[in-house]
């Protein structure tokens, strides 16, 4: 083995030590014992590997990321999976692809019942079509998102929301027009939804922003108001929340 | 996967996920969200991996794939969005790797290709071995020898000249004040 040779393979030695037995390295590591000069130089690549490894592992890294990732997947535990669900959802795509091969126009890609209140479906929404389309503690970017993908863009947020992280947001077709969602956490480290509707008949009859109406829908505390031809649902799930809590999200 | 197990791999993992993102999109942002991609990827699918001891070289991967997929997409490297820079000739010593900080190193890792960078940052981020870091970029064993040795030598020349007193501007991503993984 000459110089090198060996210089390559002990390239990719750890200065951690974690290779020392692997037979990988034997022979370089022999020749690099019997050679005083590629000793030296394999010495000064051990001492540069862990002064740059060390750097390396000391670049900052935003806290709320991790805080971001845990309170969209990490808040509840993943249902353990089994085959008949799976087989269930198969058979109801199947009949779901026949179904639309009969129809003569493309349908919306979620059907949320017709006479169901906006409370209901937002709820609907949060519990059966749980998805954030991007991530990011950037509310500008989220907005900008969601115009992009055709949603329906918040104008004007209650100040409680205007000063909370946010973290992620998603668009959706659905059969009762385009729904946008922003996802933001509060200071309990809960997730706190915003849907906007576009156009629904039911936003005529709310009230403003500055006088929402309070309601609790299964297990959401929401807030309910109108904005700039726009319809605003609020909420925060049960666990800790309280209507007075989504309250607070409205007072200066 | 229970919440807890879930917590515990987003704690052990996020942070070196995070720099290996950081490192290959140059982008704080970019860099987040690939991150939070592939905790995603592993929310979906993680479940199916049946040995524990793949859990590293499986986050990495996704990482890399959902980078270079994100690549395909956008057609361009991320320079132009860098947020603001430092200019390293007044704050770096004389010798290589001597006192070497966070952002002077990566920096210079910024300045590689990305044929070398990827392989370099894994290697030096949570001690990733020979056969892992071929495993995670999908390229032979040989070839991560020869893109280890290139890169370390064009980072130590970017190191060299920086600290020679080139006066060369490195440009780097604002980094949060108080955040520290």
């Amino acid at each position: 083995m000459d110089n090198n040779t060996a210089k390559l393979i002990l390239g990719v030695y750890r200065a951690s030590g974690d290779d020392a037995q692997d037979p990988f390295f034997k022979d370089a590591l022999q020749h690099a014992e019997n050679d005083p000069f590629l000793r030296q130089w394999f010495s000064e690549q051990l001492r540069q590997d862990g002064e740059l490894a060390g750097a390396l592992r000391n670049v900052p890294v935003p806290n709320d990321g991790k805080a971001a990732v845990l309170a969209i997947m990490g808040t509840r535990p993943r249902p353990r999976r089994r085959w008949w669900p799976m087989a269930l959802a198969a058979c109801f795509a199947f009949f779901l692809v026949l179904a639309n091969r009969f129809k003569s126009h493309s349908g919306p890609s979620i059907d949320l019942p017709e006479n169901a209140t906006l409370a209901d479906l937002a709820a609907n929404l949060a519990e059966h079509h749980a998805s954030i389309g991007l991530m990011s503690p950037d509310r500008l970017r989220l907005e900008e998102w969601i115009t992009a993908h055709g949603g329906p863009r918040p104008e004007h947020l209650p100040p409680g929301l205007a000063t909370m992280a946010v973290i992620g947001c998603q668009t959706w077709e659905t059969s009762r027009g385009k729904v946008s969602l922003l996802c933001f956490v509060n200071d309990r480290k809960q997730s706190v939804h915003l849907y906007v509707f576009d156009h629904v008949p039911e936003g005529s009859t709310l009230p403003p922003m500055s006088q929402p109406r309070f309601e609790r829908t299964g297990q959401w505390s929401m807030a309910l108001w109108q904005d700039g031809g726009h319809s605003y649902v609020l909420g925060v799930p049960d666990g800790g929340a309280s209507p007075k809590t989504v309250e607070s999200y409205f007072s200066t | 996967m229970k919440a807890e197990a879930f917590q515990g791999l987003v704690d052990t993992w996020y942070d070196p996920l995070y720099r290996f993102a950081l490192s290959l999109t140059r982008n704080g942002d970019d860099a987040l969200d690939l991150t939070q991609h592939t905790f995603a990827r592993w929310a979906e699918k993680g479940d199916r991996l049946r040995d524990e001891s793949k859990v590293k070289s499986w986050l990495f991967t996704v990482l890399y794939r959902e980078f270079l997929d994100s690549r395909k997409i956008k057609q361009r490297e991320v320079q132009g969005e860098l947020e603001t820079t430092l200019d390293l000739h007044h704050s770096t010593p004389n010798r290589v790797a001597e006192h070497l900080d966070a952002k002077t190193a990566m920096a210079a890792l910024w300045e590689l290709n990305h044929d070398f960078r990827a392989p370099l940052t894994l290697f030096y981020l949570e001690n990733h071995s020979y056969k892992e870091i071929a495993e995670v970029l999908s390229i032979p064993i040989g070839t991560v020898m020869s893109r280890i040795a290139r890169g370390k030598d064009q980072l130590r020349s970017k190191l060299m000249r920086t600290n020679s007193g080139t006066g060369q501007v490195i440009p780097m991503p604002q980094l949060k004040e108080g955040h520290h993984g």
